[in-house]
């Protein structure tokens, strides 16, 4: 779960507030929580965060110091932004960042959407079902060369997730039998419902 | 006699949006976004949208030109992003005539397409953005990673670059304390749930923002499918709470509800803060139908007396006063009119 202030570092805390009697919980990660709690005054927590913060993040905050040190130094040759002042600002330089700082962004990736492969349509594919199944092809000869590799873990992975497209294809060709009919009557009412 | 169509789910959803992230490949992102470049996105874009099918019913507007309270008019009518406002020297949008369809350039990502539509109606707000989408693609390639999917600014929006919301009217829900449950229970499915106005967790006229987190390994049927269902089922519980508060004690709440109609016709003075409350009250009322006012012309009127739309109604820049005044006015004027007809 991802913290609902940032979205980009996982939650873990969760925070209750009531305000005007209205009760408003939400899942923050520490550097959130701690933002939030100064704003609660009367109450200094900001400490007590971090504290929690170095506890649960402990192993693997320095993990992460040392790889985002690797990191660091990396280049994206194309519009010169760092991999530094990447994590300064939160925003890539152009398109070829991806491919330059593509090591640490996988391991993002997979923190912010917990999956580091696309799924849905591609450019130039009108219906949807068409990049479902492209992906499918392309994943497929990936699951042969990780097999190929012994990766297996890597392999198992990639099963799953053809799996799991596999029945989202399904579904979809499903629905297309009865979409017309569908589209027909909600194309009645379009005119009427264009006005807010 | 006036008619009116009520969309999907009206009583509790307000709108569906779903809004679509692309940057063209060959042109730098926001943070290396020089003047020439941005110039170059809006150049692209409007030319490609303008040969669209449709594409005479746009209209662009650069929001340099634009007064800050015509500006916050966009913001308060959904039609942009807080966020455009952010780069105000470079950020443009190209508005479509009915107002369902926006197109936002230079923002985070070059291009971002927009459809909004009342009610709960996902689906065709996705495919009036995704067509847009294709159009444009077609002329100017947009960065794609068969991996990565649609690459953003930002990787919090990589892969279909989409986020999809609704807004959600749950006064009901609220009163019975039960937000912190529905909460929980969302952030489990994947989405977030927020307040829509105020500031921090505070949900000014208990409407909130619900809608998908994670853009990348979902197809976007999926991610409207699973946005849509949960949508549904908190549309079933806070239908269901306000039955058991009818249930419970009708004439009290009643009572309750219509008591805040009394303030907003002869309140000389209305900040907008109070205004959302008897928003909520109102539009709760009409719900039940304890109020004969149409709940399109509602919403339309509450996005009408924030402060920017007060302030392009006005014609000129005018004190925090003179706002409360003039909301005052035209709320008793045009709510006198919605239940008259």
């Amino acid at each position: 779960m991802m913290c609902e202030d940032c979205g980009i570092r996982p939650a873990k805390f969760h925070l209750m507030t009531i305000i005007n009697g209205d009760r408003v919980e939400r899942n923050l990660c520490p550097t959130c929580m701690a933002k939030h709690q100064k704003q609660i005054p009367g109450i200094d927590f900001s400490n007590l965060a971090g504290i929690l913060n170095s506890i649960l993040e402990n192993r693997s905050s320095r993990e992460n110091e040392r790889e985002d040190a690797e990191y660091e130094g990396l280049v994206c040759e194309q519009c010169g932004m760092t991999y530094a002042e990447f994590q300064k600002c939160g925003m890539l330089g152009c398109a070829n960042c991806y491919q330059a700082f593509k090591t640490p962004l996988n391991a993002l990736l997979q923190r912010v959407h917990g999956n580091t492969q696309h799924a849905g349509r591609v450019p130039g594919g009108v219906h949807s079902g068409t990049s479902i199944r492209m992906n499918i092809d392309r994943l497929k000869e990936k699951l042969q060369q990780a097999v190929a590799d012994e990766e297996y873990e890597q392999a198992a992975k990639l099963r799953d997730t053809i799996r799991a497209l596999s029945i989202q294809l399904e579904r979809k060709e499903s629905d297309i039998k009865v979409k017309p009919r569908d589209r027909l009557e909600s194309n009645e009412e379009e005119g009427a419902n264009d006005n807010v | 006699m006036y008619e009116y169509v009520l969309a999907p789910e009206q009583d509790v959803v307000i709108s569906s949006r779903v809004r679509l992230s692309r940057n063209y490949e060959d042109l730098p992102f926001s943070p290396k976004l020089t003047p020439e470049y941005a110039e170059e996105v809006i150049e692209r874009t409007v030319d490609a949208v303008f040969k669209t099918e449709n594409g005479s019913a746009f209209t662009l507007l650069r929001m340099s030109e634009l007064e800050e309270d015509a500006r916050s008019r966009l913001v308060e009518h959904h039609l942009i992003s807080y966020d455009l406002l952010k780069f105000v020297n470079r950020s443009a949008a190209m508005v479509s005539s009915a107002g369902t369809v926006t197109v936002m350039l230079n923002e985070e990502d070059h291009v971002r397409f927009q459809g909004l539509l009342p009610g709960l109606q996902l689906e065709r707000s996705a495919e009036m953005a995704l067509k847009l989408d294709e159009a444009l693609e077609a002329r100017y390639p947009f960065a794609f990673d068969h991996q990565w999917g649609f690459l953003t600014a930002c990787p919090a929006n990589t892969g279909t670059g989409m986020r999809a919301s609704v807004i959600l009217h749950l006064p009901a829900l609220s009163a019975k304390g039960q937000m912190g449950a529905v909460m929980q229970t969302i952030a489990k499915l994947g989405l977030t749930i927020r307040g829509l106005y105020g500031e921090g967790s505070e949900a000014q006229g208990h409407l909130y923002q619900l809608s998908n987190q994670a853009t990348l390994g979902r197809s976007e049927e999926d991610v409207i499918r699973a946005l849509s269902a949960a949508t549904s089922q908190i549309v079933e519980h806070e239908r269901s709470m306000r039955e058991s508060a009818e249930k419970k004690d009708m004439l009290q709440l009643q009572d309750r509800l219509m008591r805040s109609w009394g303030e907003l016709m002869y309140a000389r003075l209305m900040t907008a803060k109070e205004f959302m409350n008897r928003y909520s009250d109102i539009r709760y009322a009409a719900s039940m139908g304890y109020l004969h006012a149409p709940l399109p012309g509602l919403d339309t009127l509450m996005m009408d007396v924030q402060p920017g739309s007060l302030g392009v109604r006005a014609g000129k820049l005018i004190s925090p006063r003179e706002s409360e005044i003039l909301r005052a006015k035209i709320l008793r004027e045009e709510l006198q009119a919605l239940v008259a007809e």
